[in-house]
């Protein structure tokens, strides 16, 4: 005998995390062990809900007495029947559950080789390793021109390959994560959130090498790279948890705020300035250098330049003046 | 391509550290003295006694810190040494004391009355016991002449050592007398007399192998007329004196420095200072290697000349060198990744500790200088307890020119922020890309 119909239980997002098989009508639901459907809910009661068919055939919701009432998500009234087909979710406890008739039908069989349907183009692997395959060749020749030594060759595809099989471990890591939580590891996903990521740090940085070359009054890296780099590691966070996670956005956002922030006031409370050099020998200067023409260079005059010379002198004097 | 300024560096730092100063430090050498005649061993019984063990104790301990030589001058208990026997005891008199061991063996406390950073000497007072003085020359001797240096090298207790005077040294902007003769760690602060008991000079530094240095007489009567001007009172801030004496050296060797004509070295079309004064030693190196895809060339100019303030500080350091950079392999962003590095890599090497010392300020932008453009920086740090001195270092990157690049650096050590400043200006302005 098949069955009559099934009860899905349902779980933040709107994803299936539970079926129950009802064989025949009227079917209970709640806490009781004398349900034909048992919910693992404190809030809910022993028989909360009944599930019957109408005389012309249409499945109905009813509430069975309960404590807390059978609720539509997002409505603020209490139904008390409700039919399954005008409810695509119904509340009861705490448990967010719907009621689908067995004669539902379902979509076409897939072939075996055809994409998941429903994940966007960017969840698909092949251009999610395109993406990190460009982060890595963006990092080999950054590589290949900060050196100077002669070359043999490769070694661009050698530091390529090697960030791209790392961010195919990190995308893996949360793959699995993503799989132990949902029915779905998503590593397209992850792989293309973690080469987003790189490749706006890459970039950011070969700004501010810039930057810092052609305003080294004003600029450096790390203040050019600070901002993108918070924003960028907070939307890494942030992505790799709404693909994991059946959480509202709102709270992963502030999650991953938190975790970026924390980690940033850790960083800065661990460090009593023991990893950077403040010896007395120590030349600290913007030595960023980039071969431009000379014409697209902002430069000053010396005697503008030699007239900020009091400003470095009244500097030393206090920190002279300071550690009397 | 590190090693080629470091290189650099090594080469001026082996000038200091080889001209040992002969405050008694770790032994290195005994020099054995076998060849005493009959004049040496009469000078020796009639002038050794004049010449005491000066002692530099710490003061909780009353463990020695430094030992070094001194002389009488007069019957009142004051002395003549080194500035760089008795610098702790200057810089720090809370944490040391000195006392002198006479030839008797016995100790007698002293104070130190005046000092003359420059020339490294100080003036110093004990209690008076009728000892003898030495009397001070007032000329030069002929070169040739036999000398006797007089001092405590080691432990060994006093030592006559025999020297030939060769002159002053040529092109020094502090006189030296050259002695040939061997000084070792400890005679310090002892004269060197002439067989009638005259100081021609004062023990101050070795370069080994014979070659040792005298502080001529002449700044030892200045000293000494100081003292007596002053009634021999002690000076009421030695380290404001040390700075005084700094600045209005360093204001005089700097005053003149890159001005009227100075000789020009052209390095990659680029017309850079060279020697600009007698005082300067100039060297040129380059650096090319069959696997190395750039080549660079180097050219120093130092000044042998420098005061010691501590163990690890030296003033008066006037160093400024030029490197060229090529390359016809290299892309122009790889060979950027060269330069950068180069100029980037560049710890300054003169010495001191956050004790007496700010760390650097700098000052980075790219400015116009004798047709091109130059990324330039200007760094300066303090020294906290002398006042008015700094340690200055200027360096420029010539931009804009692809595969070819020249690089300058300026260093001042112990100097006022207003001589940097102008020589640095006047260094910059003497750089030209002839095109």
């Amino acid at each position: 005998m098949g069955a009559v119909a099934w009860v899905e239980v349902l779980d933040a997002r709107g994803q299936v995390r539970q079926r129950h098989r009802v064989d025949s009508l009227p079917a209970l639901l709640g806490r009781g062990y004398s349900c034909d459907v048992l919910v693992d809910d404190p809030w809910a009661s022993p028989i909360h809900a009944r599930i019957y068919r109408e005389l012309d055939g249409t499945l109905q919701v009813e509430d069975a007495g309960s404590e807390n009432g059978l609720w539509i998500p997002g409505r603020a009234e209490r139904v008390h029947a409700v039919p399954a087909a005008a409810a695509p979710a119904l509340r009861m406890g705490r448990t967010t559950f719907r009621v689908v008739p067995a004669e539902t039908p379902v979509p076409a069989t897939l072939a075996v080789d055809a994409e998941v349907p429903g994940a966007a183009r960017w969840e698909r692997l092949i251009p999610a390793f395109a993406l990190a395959t460009l982060a890595g060749t963006l990092y080999g020749v950054g590589e290949l021109l900060g050196d100077w030594e002669k070359h043999k060759g490769g070694e661009i595809l050698t530091d390529a390959f090697a960030l791209v099989v790392v961010l195919a471990l990190w995308a893996g890591v949360w793959a699995l994560v993503t799989r132990a939580v949902s029915h779905r590891a998503r590593f397209g996903a992850h792989l293309t959130v973690a080469s987003a990521a790189v490749l706006a740090i890459t970039l950011c940085t070969h700004v501010g090498e810039f930057g810092a070359f052609l305003f080294p009054g004003a600029l450096t890296v790390d203040k050019v790279v600070l901002l993108p780099g918070i924003v960028t590691s907070v939307a890494l966070l942030y992505w790799h948890l709404v693909i994991a996670s059946s959480l509202p956005r709102a709270r992963i956002a502030m999650i991953s705020v938190a975790v970026v922030g924390g980690l940033l006031v850790i960083g800065a409370l661990a460090d009593d300035g023991s990893g950077e050099d403040h010896s007395v020998g120590r030349l600290e200067f913007v030595s960023d250098m980039k071969p431009l023409r000379a014409r697209l260079i902002p430069a000053q005059d010396t005697t503008a330049f030699f007239a900020g010379v009091t400003e470095l002198k009244s500097t030393v004097d206090s920190l002279a003046a300071a550690r009397e | 391509m590190i090693n080629v300024l470091r290189a650099s560096s090594v080469v001026l730092r082996n000038v200091i550290v080889t001209t040992a100063l002969l405050a008694a430090l770790p032994p290195c050498r005994l020099a054995a003295q076998d060849s005493l005649t009959g004049e040496t061993a009469v000078v020796f019984q009639r002038y050794s006694a004049r010449v005491p063990k000066i002692q530099v104790l710490e003061s909780t301990s009353g463990a020695k810190a430094v030992t070094g030589s001194g002389f009488y001058i007069d019957t009142q208990g004051h002395l003549v040494t080194n500035y760089h026997v008795v610098s702790k005891l200057v810089a720090h008199p809370e944490r040391y004391r000195a006392e002198l061991l006479d030839s008797a063996g016995t100790a007698r406390p002293v104070r130190v009355l005046r000092v003359d950073v420059i020339h490294d000497l100080a003036l110093l007072a004990t209690e008076p016991r009728r000892d003898i003085p030495l009397e001070v020359a007032t000329g030069l001797p002929a070169q040739g002449r036999r000398l006797y240096s007089l001092g405590h090298p080691y432990e060994l207790g006093i030592t006559i050592v025999e020297g030939t005077y060769n002159g002053l040294m040529a092109h020094a902007l502090t006189p030296r007398i050259h002695l040939t003769g061997a000084l070792n760690p400890g005679m310090s602060g002892g004269p060197t007399i002439d067989a009638a008991g005259r100081v021609v000079g004062v023990n101050v530094s070795t370069a080994g192998n014979e070659v040792s240095f005298l502080v001529p007489a002449s700044a030892v009567r200045a000293l000494i007329a100081v003292g007596a001007a002053e009634k021999w009172a002690p000076a009421p801030d030695l380290l404001a004196d040390v700075a005084r004496q700094l600045r209005t050296y360093s204001d005089g060797y700097l005053s003149e420095m890159f001005t009227g004509e100075v000789p020009s070295t052209r390095m990659a079309g680029v017309d850079l200072p060279t020697r600009a004064a007698p005082f300067f030693n100039c060297w040129a190196d380059a650096d090319e290697e069959p696997d190395q895809p750039w080549r660079s060339v180097e050219h120093l100019c130092t000044s042998d000349d420098v005061v010691f303030l501590s163990e690890d500080l030296w003033a008066g350091v006037v160093e400024f060198g030029h490197t060229m950079y090529t390359s016809d392999e290299l892309s122009s962003p790889r060979f950027y990744s060269l330069y950068e590095s180069s100029f980037d890599d560049d710890y300054q090497w003169l010495g001191g500790s956050s004790e007496d010392l700010t760390r650097f300020e700098c000052r980075t932008r790219n400015v116009e200088q004798g047709g091109s453009t130059w990324r330039t920086v200007f760094c300066l740090r303090a020294y906290k307890r002398l006042e008015g001195l700094y340690d200055a270092v200027f360096k420029a990157a010539q931009l804009g020119r692809g595969n070819v690049g020249v690089m300058t650096r300026l260093t001042l050590s112990g100097v006022t922020a207003e001589s940097a400043e102008r020589t640095a200006r006047r260094y910059f302005a003497r750089i030209q890309w002839v095109r």
